[in-house]
């Protein structure tokens, strides 16, 4: 069902960082306090992922640089009242409610991410080992409520983000999800 | 062009994530275990070996045979050295098996070891520099804060820390996540 | 293949040999060491003895942790750890194997009497612990 005028809107670069998170995400989630190594490094992955994304957010395509989606929250609250009213504006990139959910993922995964190395290096594992060489006492039981507590917010957000896509790619009669594996979208 | 830099961006990327993950993982390692059963196997070797069965048999007959990823080699010398007067047991055997079990513990204790718990019982000599016990050593203690608070308020003559395997449903196999953790009295324990 | 079948399972029956075995062999050595006329009476008595090892601590005695009725587990009065049945009738594994009987009289004596069995007692007890 390939019609004649598709665009270009997500590059591979958005693509693959987009379905990797996923999957480290995943990853992570299913292995936690069981498989420590895996989940350790699904994290280190998340990270390298989220600093590519965010050097990619400057320099980056079109439609993937934050100047193209990060609106104001005026602009955001407006697209969603109209989203609620079944007449909000297609947009080829990121809409401005999936903007706002863009950023927040970036924030919950980056205090996710930190948090968990903290608590990791507070045991004597990972990279931030060396900034508790005069620590008191062993683990840090804040850093690990802080962990669990940031990975809980980000998997509601990420709950929150497939509706918005499935309402999305419903108001429009588009799929999204395919969009993000192909980059490409109706014209 | 936009798409190849992209592209060119990934290349360097991924390989860079890839090879920072496997640098970080080849460390010194040792004969006992291969490369993978640091990432998928148990966070401690688990007791049920060929090796261990002598281990098992002798030391798990008052008590958990715990695995020797749980204290550093010098601690295990001075347990087997002090068989006679074993926290107030006797725990005494003939030189042969004593021999033999010395043996299997201190070449898999902490400090011979390299998987998440042994590498973070030696970290915690830090706090705890001669543990005498498994339970003394301050990686045990921050693990048990929690349920070690509760047994205080709710004293419970079946929850005892000689025997792992009243809560942790899965130490025989070196497994010790949460998700395995059934209290008595209580049921699954998440802190 | 019918010779076969019945070798093996005359090597199978073997190990039963060795549970009789066991035992009269640790009798035959106490006798050496001048112990006789073995009991089961007397065997139960000391069993069933309270001794004070230390001031300040209980009294102790087999039962503390092997129990009264010897069909059922016991249960280890400083950890907890349930302790298999010492019944041979139930757990065919007691007195089967000469070394352990030595290890466990050398270690529960010396733990529960503050000494070690003497030759005799050891030999009363086995006698007793056949019976059940």
């Amino acid at each position: 069902m390939k019609s004649h005028s598709e665009i270009k809107v997500w590059d591979p670069l958005v693509r693959i960082f987009h379905w990797t998170l996923v999957s480290a995400f995943i990853v992570a989630w299913l292995t936690e306090d069981e498989l420590m190594s895996v989940h350790a490094y699904a994290g280190y992955l998340i990270a390298g992922l989220l600093a590519v994304r965010l050097i990619w957010g400057l320099i980056g395509t079109r439609h993937a640089r934050f100047s193209d989606f990060v609106k104001p929250p005026t602009v955001v609250i407006a697209y969603l009242k109209d989203l609620v009213r079944l007449k909000a504006k297609r947009t080829l990139g990121h809409n401005p409610a999936g903007g706002a959910m863009i950023m927040a993922l970036i924030v919950m995964l980056t205090l996710t991410v930190v948090s968990g190395l903290l608590a990791y290096g507070a045991e004597g594992m990972g990279p931030l080992v060396e900034f508790y060489r005069h620590q008191a006492s062993y683990g840090s039981e804040f850093f690990e409520e802080v962990h669990e507590f940031c990975a809980h917010v980000t998997l509601i957000l990420v709950f929150v983000h497939l509706g918005g896509v499935a309402l999305g790619s419903l108001l429009h009669r588009e799929n999204l999800v395919r969009s993000m594996f192909t980059g490409r979208k109706a014209g | 062009m936009q798409v190849s830099k992209s592209i060119v961006v990934l290349l360097v990327s991924a390989p860079l994530v890839l090879g920072i993950g496997v640098a970080l993982a080849d460390r010194d390692g040792d004969e006992h275990e291969g490369y993978w059963s640091r990432w998928f196997g148990s966070p401690v070797a688990p007791v049920e070996t060929r090796e261990s069965a002598l281990y098992q048999e002798e030391c798990g007959s008052c008590h958990f045979p715990y695995q020797p990823g749980f204290l550093p080699s010098a601690s295990w010398i001075g347990i087997m050295n002090r068989l006679d007067d074993h926290f107030g047991d006797n725990a005494q055997m003939d030189e042969a098996s004593q021999r033999s079990i010395l043996a299997y513990l201190t070449a898999n204790a902490a400090d011979a070891m390299n998987r998440e718990i042994p590498n973070k019982v030696m970290w915690s000599l830090r706090y705890t520099p001669k543990p005498e016990r498994v339970t003394e050593t301050a990686f045990f203690r921050h693990e048990h804060d929690g349920i070690a608070a509760y047994i205080q308020r709710h004293p419970n003559p079946d929850i005892s820390f000689s025997n792992c395997d009243t809560c942790h449903t899965r130490a025989m196999q070196g497994f010790y996540d949460e998700r395995d953790i059934r209290v008595p009295g209580v049921g699954r324990w998440d802190d | 293949m019918k010779k076969e079948i019945l070798l093996l399972g005359l090597c199978l029956c073997l190990p039963m040999l060795g549970h009789a075995d066991s035992v009269t062999d640790r009798l035959a050595a106490y006798e050496t060491e001048g112990a006789r006329n073995f009991d089961a009476q007397s065997g139960a008595l000391a069993w069933a003895r309270k001794v004070r090892v230390e001031q300040g601590v209980a009294q102790r005695s087999c039962q503390d942790c092997h129990g009264e009725q010897l069909t059922q587990p016991g249960k280890h009065i400083k950890t907890g750890r349930s302790i298999d049945p010492m019944a041979p009738s139930v757990n065919p594994k007691r007195l089967a194997d000469a070394r352990k009987i030595e290890k466990w009289f050398k270690r529960n004596c010396e733990w529960t009497w503050g000494r070690a069995c003497t030759a005799q007692e050891k030999g009363d007890i086995l006698r007793f612990l056949q019976q059940q």
